[in-house]
C-alpha cells in the first residue's frame, strides 16, 4: 500500500533526518526544504505509522513540518491531527527546566525536537477514515 | 384483548402508544424515511432559479470554502427562505456556535425565534409555490435552500452537526436527479433516490458523501422546516407506518 506524506523542513546547514516505519517497513529519509516521501508498505491490519526525528541540532533548531499524509491514495486531511509526538527531551536542558515540559503532544504536525510522532491506522483506509466520522462527536 | 386485569402502566402503555414524530425524529438516528409527496414537474425555467452565481459555502462561511476544490467539487446552492439580515444571522450564529461547524439547517433552526426570517423571492417562484402547499405557514419554515451539483461533481464522505439532537431532518427534495447519481450513507448503502422523491434525511448520524456520475445537473430542494407542522408530521408518521409495517390496531 503506497504511503505518501508531504515534509517541509527548516534547516541552515544540518538536514533533518528521520525514520519512518510502520511494524513491516522501515525507511530512513534525509530532508531538504520540502520533500515528497513516497514508499510502498506492507501495512498490517492494524497498525502504526511512525516518523521519528533523529538529528535535532539545537544550534541551528532544525525543525520538522507534516504537511500531508495519503495512504492508498487516500489523504487523511485533519485526522493527521491524530497522531501524536512523544520528544525525547536532551537530559541537560531538561534538568534546568522549572517546569516539567509534556510528556506528549496531540495534535503536533511540527517536530521541533528529537522524538517519535505515532500515528494508529487501519485498512482498509477508507473504511478508517468513516469509523473516524462516525466516532467524531464534536 | 382485554387488558383491563393488567397493571395500568401495561394498560396505558398498550392502549396509548401511537407514532410520535418526536421519537422517529430525534431518538430513533433512522438514515432515511420516503415521504409520500410530490412536486409539480418543473419546467426548465422554474429549474434556473436553483442555480446561483455566488460561492453557496463562502456566503454560509464555512470555514473550509477556500480548499473547496479538493473535498467539494461544484457543488453549489441558492437561498430562497431564511434569515433577512444575513449578516446579522452568520454573526450570531458565529458567537453559538464557536466550537461547531453546525450545518446550516441546524444554524436557522436555532435561530428562527430570535431574528426575522422570510422568503428571498416572490410568489411567482416555483420553489415557493411547492413549498407553500407542504408548509402553508412562514413560521414552520427554518430554510429552503437548493442544492446544485453539475456533471461530476462530488462532496467527500463527511458528517454534519446539530445542537439540538436531531436525527432526520432535512426533507431533501430530487428535483432534478438523473440515473448515476449516488447519495451514499456508510454502512447502508446509498439512498434509493429517484427523479422527483422527496425523503427526509438523516445527515447528522453517519458519515454521507454525493457524487453526480450522470450527464445532467442534479437538482435539489434542501427544507428544514417544523416537523410537528400539521401536513408533515401526517406525512411522516404515514411514512414510518409504511415503512416499519406498525401496528396501530391495539
Amino acid at each position: 500500500m503506497k504511503v505518501k506524506i508531504v515534509f517541509n523542513a527548516k534547516f541552515k546547514k544540518i538536514k533533518p533526518k528521520l525514520f519512518v516505519g510502520s511494524e513491516n517497513n522501515s525507511f530512513n529519509v534525509e530532508l531538504e526544504k520540502q520533500t515528497v516521501f513516497e514508499e510502498e508498505f506492507d501495512l498490517v491490519p492494524k497498525d502504526t505509522l511512525l516518523i521519528e526525528f533523529l538529528n535535532k541540532c539545537g544550534v541551528e533548531d532544525n525543525i520538522v513540518f507534516i504537511k500531508s499524509i495519503e495512504i492508498d491514495g487516500i489523504n487523511l486531511q485533519h485526522y493527521i491531527y491524530d497522531g501524536t509526538f512523544f520528544p525525547q527531551y536532551d537530559q541537560d536542558w531538561l534538568q534546568k527546566q522549572t517546569v516539567t515540559p509534556p510528556n506528549f503532544y496531540k495534535p503536533c504536525t511540527e517536530l521541533r525536537v528529537k522524538g517519535k510522532w505515532k500515528l494508529g491506522i487501519t485498512t482498509p483506509i477508507w473504511k478508517m477514515i468513516m469509523e473516524k466520522w462516525l466516532h467524531d462527536d464534536r | 384483548m382485554t387488558t383491563d386485569k393488567l397493571p395500568k402502566i401495561l394498560q396505558d402503555s398498550i392502549r396509548e402508544n401511537s407514532v410520535d414524530i418526536e421519537v422517529i425524529t430525534k431518538y430513533l438516528k433512522l438514515p432515511w424515511l420516503k415521504l409520500d409527496i410530490k412536486f409539480d414537474t418543473p419546467t426548465q425555467q422554474d429549474l434556473e432559479e436553483t442555480f446561483s452565481n455566488t460561492d453557496w459555502r463562502q456566503k454560509w462561511q464555512f470555514p473550509d470554502h477556500e480548499n473547496q476544490a479538493y473535498q467539494v467539487k461544484g457543488w453549489n446552492g441558492n437561498i430562497f427562505f431564511g434569515p433577512t439580515n444575513f449578516e446579522k444571522f452568520l454573526k450570531l450564529s458565529a458567537s453559538y456556535n464557536s466550537t461547531h461547524d453546525h450545518d446550516e439547517d441546524s444554524r436557522c433552526r436555532q435561530l428562527r425565534k430570535q431574528i426575522p426570517y422570510d422568503w428571498c423571492v416572490d410568489d411567482s417562484s416555483y420553489i415557493k409555490k411547492q413549498v407553500k402547499k407542504l408548509l402553508p405557514s412562514d413560521e414552520d419554515i427554518n430554510l429552503v435552500n437548493s442544492y446544485n451539483l453539475p456533471p461530476g461533481g462530488y462532496v467527500f464522505p463527511h458528517r454534519d452537526y446539530a445542537l439540538d439532537g436531531l436525527g432526520l431532518a432535512k426533507i431533501y427534495v430530487a428535483l432534478k436527479w438523473s440515473s448515476g447519481n449516488v447519495f451514499g450513507m456508510y454502512g447502508c448503502g446509498n439512498l434509493p433516490i429517484h427523479e422527483g422523491d422527496v425523503f427526509l434525511i438523516n445527515n447528522y448520524t453517519l458519515p454521507h458523501w454525493v457524487y453526480n456520475g450522470s450527464k445532467e445537473h442534479r437538482i435539489v430542494i434542501d427544507i428544514s422546516a417544523n416537523l410537528k407542522s400539521p401536513l408533515i408530521a401526517q406525512k411522516i408518521a404515514d411514512a414510518f407506518t409504511k415503512t416499519f409495517e406498525v401496528d396501530l390496531e391495539s
